[in-house]
C-alpha cells in the first residue's frame, strides 16, 4: 500500500528564517492530523532523547489541563527547567519550544481559564517564552505575558529577572517593549483610531502602564549591559525615551562602550536626541571621573556652563593642566569659565584670572604654544627650514633651461612667499623673511600687494611667539611703504592668533589704525584683529569694529569689519552684530548702492555666516530677513548663513535644499540664456548670469559644509559629486 | 558607418581636429585646465568608492546601523531627486537629439571595424603605446572620449583600424571559462532532499550561510566566520547534493568547477584560472565557491619529474594563497567536497583556509528510512513492499545505492509493464545493486 507521505518530508534543522516565522496557519490547523499520523510517521523518525523530551512535554501539558491542581506546580516548574536547560543552535529553535509550538493556542485559552494565583503567574512566564515563537501572527505576545506574569505577583515577591530564561529571550522582550512603546505613542496622539484599529486587528489591549514598560525596559537593558550587548541597552532606552536612566545603569565596565556608542549615534539622530544623548554621555563621564572626555563632550555642546563645571571639578592640578589645553586648543573663550554671579564687565575679568594658579592660566592662554609647537618639531626632526627649493623639487624637472626665465615673475614670487610661510609655519626660522639678513629680505623682491603678502607671511612664519615675533614685525610698521606697513599690521594680527597674552599687544598696536585714512592699512588692521581674537567672544571689540559695519563705509571696510567681527563672535549669535550687518546690506541693497555687486559683499555674508556657525536653527529669523533683500545678493546670503549654521551636523534634509539649490539654477540658466539671446546681444547676457551663479557655488560647498561633520554623509556627498558633477559623458 | 570604410576615418579624424582648432579660436576665454585624469590608477579590487557605497559599520545589528543606512537612503534619494529634477529641467532639445547627434559623432570617430589590442603604457594624458596580437607595437594617441579612468596598463582597448588610436575600453576582461562557472539557474534540490544528515546541513549552514547573511552575529560573539568547509566521506553519501541544497538556497553568487577543470593544457593557465575565479567571486561578492573533487589538483606534494604534475601542484598553491594568503578575501566561502581526504595536502586543508572539516558517513538506520521514503514517496509502491525489510538488512548502503535500488526495482516493473513496483522487484534490484558494487572486490579471497 502507499500511504499519503508527502508530509515526512520534514527538515529537522530548521532554517533560520522560519524561527522568525514557523509555518502558519494552515500548517497549524492540519497539526492535528498530521500529529495522528506523525505518532508513526514523524515520531519515528526523531531520535531516541528527541522522542522521549517529546513525551515529557506532552506528558507535562496534559497534566495542565487536568482538574488535578496539586500538579500544575511541579508540573509548570519542570516545564521551566526543561526550556531553560535546552541548549539551542543559531540555525534552529530550541527542540522544548519547537514541540511545544503546537500546544500554545491550548495552553493560551487554558491559562484564560485558570484563577489568579501564583501559579498563574508561573504559567504567564512560561506563556511568554512560547510566545516568541508565535510573534508574526500575534505580535508583542511575549511583552503580554510578561507583565501579566509580573501584575500577578504579590506585590512583595521580587519580579523574576528575565534574563533568566537568556539572551535570546531577552532580546525578543527588548524589540517588543520598543514596538510596544511606540504603539502607546500613537495612541496619546489619535486616541480613537487606534482603538478601532486594535479592535479590528485583534490585537489584545496590553496591561500595565507606561511607567510598568519602562521598568522592564531597565531591567532588561541591565541584563544587556551586563552581557556585552551595550549598543541593545542603549537603542532599547532610546526607544523607551529614557536614555538619561543610563547614567544610573552603568558601571566602570561598561560605561566607556556605552558613551562610546552614543557618541557615534550621535552624529545620525534627529536633533532632540543628540542634546540629550551628549548630556547623558556627559553626566556618564563625570560620574566615573572621566574629566577630559566630559569636558570634550560638554565643548561639543557648546554650552558654557558644562565647560565651566567640567573645568573646576577636578582636583588633581595635571588633570587640570590637560582640561586648560583642551580648552584653549578648542578656542573656548576665557569669559566662558568665570562664576557667573559676579558682576559683568572687564574687573570681574581680571579677578577671575588672578584667581587660577599661573601655570593654569598659561594652559588657558596658549601662552607657551610657540615653544611647545618647536620643542615638537625638533623631537620629530622636522625643526630645520625648508626652503623654497626643498619643496619645489625643481631639480627634478625636466625643464628646459630657457624657460626659468619667468620664475622671477611677481606671481611665481608670490607663490614663494605663500609656500615659504606656511611650510615653516610656527617654526620662526625661515630663510626668506626671519632670517633672511638686514635688508636683503624677501619683501624687497615683491612688489605692490606682493610686498604685504611678504610681510604678513612674516606673522605665519612666526606663528603664536609673541615676544619674538612682534619685535620682529615691529620694524616693518615703521617702513614707509603702505603695503610694507599694512602686511606688518596683518602680521601683527597673525602671530597672536589664539594667543592671549597679558599686554594684549594686537589690539594695542591695531587699534590705533583702525580710524586710518589709509584703506590698505585699515583693512589690515581689521583683519589682523580678527585673526588675532578669533573665537575669543571679546566684548571690548564690538565698540571699535562695529561701527565700521555701517553702511557709511565703503563695502570694502564695511565687509572686512564684518568678517573680522564673524571671525571673534564665531557661533555666538551675538545681540547687535547680526543686526548692523542686516541693515547696512538693507541700507545698500534700498539705496541701489552698485557696491553690493562687488566681491566684497561675500565677506559680509561671510561675517555674518560666521555668527551663526553651527547654530542650526537659530539664524531661521536672519534668512527670512535675508529673503526681503532686493539683490541678487540675498540668495548668496541665504545659502551662506544657512551652510554655516548646519555646518558639521550632517543635516540631510540641509544638504537637499542645497542641493536644490543648485538644482534650480540650471532651469532658470537656459531660459535667460534664451530670452537674452532673443533680445539682445552677447555682451550684456554674460555678467547677468555670472552674478546669479555665486549662490550656487556657494551651495556647492554648503554641502561639503554640512557633510563635513560625519563619516558616511561626507563619503556619500563624495560619491555624489562625483556623480552628479560628472561634467563629460565619456564613453568606454 | 561600416559603409564608407575608406573614405570616413581620415575624415573623421579632421573633423575631430578642425573642431578642435575651430573650438579654440572662440572658445579661448574660457579654456580651462583639463580634469585631472587618473591613467592607470584604477583599483584593482572591486568597484571604486564612487560607485560603490561606504562600509557601515557596526556590523552589529543596532541603531546606529540602521541610522546609518538610513542616512546612504537619504543620500541616494537626495541623488534620484536631482537627476530627476535635471531631466525634468532640462530642454527637450539638448537632451536627446544631442545625445544622439554625439553618440553618432563618436561612432563616425571610432570607425568600424575595431581592432582589439592591448594597452601597454600609458605616456602621457593623450598618448599611448599599444600592442595587437598581429606584432609590433605602436605608438597611438588616445581620444579623448574614451574614460581615462578604465586605462591601465593591460588593460583590452579598442583602437581604430586605420590609425590605431584608442577609442574604447573594452571592461570586461574576465576570463570566459569563470564566467561558464557561474550558476545561472539554481539547481532544484533543496534541503527538503536530504535525507538524514541534520548535523552535517547545521554546519554548512553555520559556516557558509550564516557569515553571508548574519556576519554580526560572529562579531557580537568576536570570532571571525570560518572561511570554508570540506565535505568528505565514501561516495554516494551526499556531499555534492548538499553543495546543490546550499546553491538552491543561497541568493549569494554560487561558483562551481571541478577539480579537473583547474589543469590546463599550457604552463600557468591553471593558477591563472584560480587568480581569476577568486577574483570574480570577490567581484560579486558575497559568493560561494564550490569545489568538487579537489583531489584532482589537491594531493600531497611530492617530487616529481614529471612537468604535468608539477604544473598541478603549482595550481594548487595558488589555490592555497587564494584561500589564505596576502590578500584578505571578503566575503568568500568556499566550498570543496572530496572522496579522498586523507590524500589531500595537510596545507590545504589547515584551520584557516579551511576551518570545517565535515563528515558524510554511510547512512545509518534511521536516515536510510528517511532516504527510502525520499525516493519512494513518488513511486506507485505495490500493497506488499516493506521498505522496514530492506532498511534494516546490514548492508552497506549509501544514499546513492538506495537511489540506486528503487530506480531498478522501477525499472524492472517497467520492463514488465507493470504500474506497481512489488517486493520482488526491489529484491531483485537490491541485490543487482550489491552485485555491481562488490564486483570490484574479490569476495571471499581473504576470508
Amino acid at each position: 500500500m502507499s500511504k499519503p507521505q508527502e508530509f515526512e518530508i520534514k527538515v529537522h534543522s530548521e532554517d533560520p528564517e522560519k524561527k522568525e516565522k514557523p509555518d502558519d496557519k494552515p500548517n497549524l490547523e492540519g497539526s492535528s492530523k498530521l500529529l495522528k499520523d506523525a505518532k508513526e510517521g514523524e515520531g519515528e523518525e526523531l531520535s531516541e532523547e528527541d522522542q522521549q523530551l517529546k513525551d515529557q512535554l506532552e506528558m507535562l501539558v496534559e497534566r495542565l489541563k487536568e482538574k488535578n491542581t496539586e500538579l500544575y506546580r511541579p508540573a509548570l516548574e519542570s516545564l521551566r527547567t526543561l526550556i531553560r536547560t535546552s541548549t539551542s543552535s543559531m540555525t534552529s529553535v530550541p527542540k522544548p519550544l519547537k514541540f511545544l509550538r503546537p500546544h500554545y493556542p491550548d495552553l493560551q485559552a487554558l491559562y484564560e481559564t485558570w484563577s489568579p494565583s501564583d501559579n498563574k503567574s508561573l504559567f504567564a512566564d512560561i506563556l511568554s517564552v512560547l510566545a516568541m515563537t508565535y510573534s508574526d501572527t500575534q505580535p508583542r505576545g511575549t511583552l503580554r505575558y510578561r507583565l501579566l506574569s509580573d501584575a500577578l505577583k504579590p506585590t512583595d515577591a521580587t519580579l523574576t529577572d528575565p534574563g533568566s530564561w537568556g539572551h535570546e529571550y531577552v532580546r525578543h522582550l527588548a524589540a517588543e517593549l520598543g514596538e510596544e512603546y511606540i504603539a502607546r505613542e500613537e495612541t496619546d496622539v489619535a486616541e480613537d483610531t487606534t482603538d478601532a484599529a486594535n479592535k479590528q486587528s485583534g490585537v489584545p489591549e496590553l496591561p500595565g502602564t507606561t511607567d510598568d514598560l519602562r521598568n522592564l525596559g531597565k531591567k532588561c537593558a541591565t541584563f544587556l549591559l551586563g552581557h556585552n550587548a551595550e549598543p541593545d541597552a542603549v537603542d532599547l532606552l532610546e526607544e523607551l525615551e529614557i536614555v538619561n536612566e543610563l547614567t544610573e545603569l552603568v558601571d566602570e565596565n561598561t560605561f566607556s562602550r556605552v558613551c562610546q556608542y552614543m557618541l557615534r549615534c550621535v552624529n545620525l539622530l534627529p536633533p532632540p536626541d543628540d542634546i540629550s544623548f551628549l548630556k547623558t554621555v556627559h553626566k556618564i563621564y563625570v560620574k566615573h571621573d572621566k574629566f577630559p572626555e566630559a569636558l570634550s563632550v560638554a565643548i561639543r555642546l557648546n554650552d558654557p556652563d558644562l565647560v565651566r563645571e567640567g573645568f573646576s571639578a577636578p582636583g588633581n592640578p595635571l588633570m587640570k593642566r590637560q582640561l586648560a589645553f583642551m580648552l584653549a586648543r578648542a578656542g573656548v573663550p576665557f569669559e566662558w569659565l568665570q562664576p557667573p554671579s559676579e558682576n559683568e564687565g572687564e574687573e570681574a575679568d581680571a579677578d577671575f584670572s588672578e584667581e587660577l594658579p599661573e601655570d593654569l592660566v598659561e594652559c588657558l592662554s596658549n601662552t607657551n604654544l610657540s615653544t611647545h609647537f618647536r620643542a615638537f618639531g625638533k623631537e620629530v626632526g622636522v625643526a630645520d627650514p625648508k626652503s623654497l627649493e626643498d619643496v619645489y623639487k625643481s631639480h627634478l624637472e625636466n625643464t628646459r633651461p630657457g624657460t626659468t626665465a619667468n620664475i622671477d615673475s611677481a606671481r611665481g614670487n608670490l607663490a614663494g612667499t605663500f609656500v615659504n610661510a606656511f611650510v615653516n609655519a610656527g617654526f620662526g626660522n625661515d630663510k626668506l623673511m626671519v632670517e633672511a639678513e638686514e635688508g636683503n629680505s624677501w619683501i624687497y623682491k615683491n612688489k605692490d600687494h606682493g610686498m604685504l603678502s611678504a610681510a604678513a607671511s612674516l606673522g605665519l612664519s612666526l606663528l603664536w611667539d609673541t615676544d619674538i615675533g612682534l619685535s620682529h614685525v615691529d620694524k616693518y610698521t615703521y617702513s614707509a611703504e603702505e603695503t610694507i606697513k599694512a602686511g606688518a599690521l596683518l602680521a601683527t594680527g597673525i602671530l597672536n592668533c589664539g594667543v592671549r597674552t597679558e599686554a594684549d599687544a594686537a589690539l594695542a598696536l591695531l587699534g590705533e589704525y583702525l580710524e586710518n585714512k589709509s584703506v590698505p592699512l585699515k583693512t589690515s588692521a581689521i583683519i589682523g584683529l580678527g585673526l588675532a581674537y578669533a573665537g575669543s567672544h571679546r566684548e571690548d571689540l564690538v565698540q571699535y569694529l562695529l561701527p565700521l559695519v555701517e553702511s557709511s563705509n565703503t563695502m570694502e571696510v564695511a565687509s572686512l569689519a564684518a568678517l573680522a567681527l564673524g571671525f571673534i563672535f564665531v557661533g555666538s549669535e551675538h545681540r547687535e552684530i547680526p543686526g548692523t550687518i542686516l541693515e547696512t546690506l538693507m541700507e545698500k541693497a534700498d539705496a541701489g548702492d552698485k557696491s553690493l555687486d562687488e566681491k566684497w559683499a561675500r565677506y559680509l555674508v561671510l561675517g555674518l555666516g560666521l555668527l551663526y556657525l553651527g547654530l542650526q536653527d537659530a539664524s531661521d529669523a536672519t534668512i527670512e530677513t535675508l529673503k526681503a533683500i532686493d539683490h541678487p545678493i540675498s540668495k548668496t546670503a541665504q545659502v551662506i548663513v544657512e551652510a554655516c549654521s548646519f555646518a558639521g551636523t550632517g543635516n540631510v534634509l540641509r544638504v537637499q535644499t542645497m542641493l536644490h539649490y543648485c538644482d534650480e539654477h540650471i532651469n532658470s540658466l537656459p531660459k535667460e540664456e534664451s530670452k537674452d539671446e532673443k533680445k539682445e546681444g552677447d555682451k550684456k547676457e554674460e555678467p547677468a548670469e555670472k552674478k546669479d551663479d555665486t549662490f550656487q557655488a556657494f551651495a556647492v560647498l554648503g554641502i561639503a559644509l554640512i557633510a563635513m561633520g560625519e563619516d558616511i554623509g561626507s563619503e556619500m556627498a563624495l560619491r555624489q559629486f562625483n556623480h552628479l558633477a560628472r561634467p563629460i559623458r565619456l564613453y568606454g | 558607418m561600416g559603409n564608407a570604410p575608406s573614405g570616413m576615418p581620415p575624415e573623421g579624424n579632421q573633423g575631430q581636429d578642425k573642431d578642435k582648432s575651430k573650438d579654440q579660436q572662440p572658445a579661448k576665454k574660457k579654456w580651462e585646465p583639463p580634469l585631472p585624469t587618473r591613467v592607470g590608477k584604477k583599483k584593482r579590487k572591486g568597484p571604486s568608492a564612487a560607485s560603490k557605497l561606504p562600509a557601515v559599520f557596526p556590523t552589529t545589528r543596532c541603531r546606529l546601523k540602521l541610522l546609518k543606512m538610513e542616512r546612504i537612503k537619504d543620500y541616494l534619494l537626495l541623488e534620484e531627486e536631482f537627476i530627476q529634477n535635471q531631466e525634468r529641467l532640462r530642454p527637450e532639445t539638448t537632451r536627446e537629439e544631442k545625445n544622439e547627434e554625439d553618440t553618432t559623432k563618436v561612432d563616425d570617430l571610432r570607425g568600424s571595424p575595431m581592432a582589439v589590442g592591448t594597452l601597454e603604457e600609458i605616456i602621457d594624458d593623450d598618448h599611448a603605446i599599444v600592442s595587437t596580437a598581429s606584432g609590433p607595437e605602436h605608438y597611438v594617441s588616445i581620444m579623448s572620449f574614451v574614460d581615462k579612468d578604465l586605462l591601465e596598463p593591460g588593460c583590452q582597448v579598442l583602437l581604430h583600424h586605420k590609425t590605431q588610436a584608442v577609442v574604447g575600453v573594452l571592461q570586461d576582461d574576465t576570463d570566459p571559462l569563470v564566467n561558464i562557472m557561474k550558476l545561472d539557474k539554481a539547481p532544484t534540490e533543496s534541503y527538503a532532499d536530504i535525507g538524514g544528515l541534520e548535523t552535517q546541513i547545521q554546519e554548512i549552514k553555520e559556516s557558509v550561510e550564516l557569515p553571508l547573511t548574519h556576519p554580526e552575529l560572529y562579531e557580537e560573539m568576536g570570532i571571525k566566520p570560518p572561511k570554508g568547509v570540506i565535505l568528505y566521506g565514501v561516495p554516494g553519501t551526499g556531499k555534492t547534493l548538499l553543495a546543490k541544497a546550499v546553491a538552491n538556497q543561497t541568493s549569494a553568487t554560487f561558483l562551481r568547477i571541478v577539480g579537473s577543470e583547474l589543469i590546463q593544457k599550457y604552463l600557468g593557465d591553471g593558477p591563472k584560472l584560480v587568480r581569476e575565479l577568486f577574483r570574480v567571486a570577490e567581484e560579486h561578492a558575497p559568493s560561494i565557491v564550490f569545489i568538487d573533487e579537489i583531489d584532482a589538483v589537491g594531493t600531497k606534494r611530492y617530487d616529481s619529474t614529471s612537468g604535468g604534475e608539477r604544473e598541478i601542484q603549482r595550481t594548487m598553491l595558488e589555490l592555497l594563497n587564494q584561500l589564505d594568503g596576502f590578500d584578505t578575501r571578503g566575503d568568500v566561502k568556499v566550498i570543496m567536497a572530496t572522496n579522498r581526504i586523507d590524500s589531500l595536502d595537510p596545507a590545504l586543508i589547515r584551520p584557516g583556509r579551511i576551518d570545517r572539516k565535515i563528515e558524510f558517513p554511510l547512512p545509518d538506520v534511521k536516515t536510510k528510512r528517511h532516504i527510502f521514503r525520499l525516493h519512494t514517496s513518488r513511486m506507485s509502491l505495490s500493497e506488499d513492499v516493506d521498505l522496514e525489510e530492506f532498511i534494516l538488512t546490514k548492508d552497506d548502503l549509501s544514499g546513492a545505492d538506495i537511489k540506486a535500488v528503487c530506480t531498478e526495482a522501477g525499472l524492472l516493473a517497467l520492463r514488465e509493464r507493470r504500474m506497481r513496483v512489488t517486493k520482488a522487484d526491489f529484491t531483485s534490484a537490491r541485490e543487482k545493486v550489491l552485485y555491481s558494487k562488490k564486483e570490484g572486490t574479490p569476495e571471499g579471497l581473504y576470508l
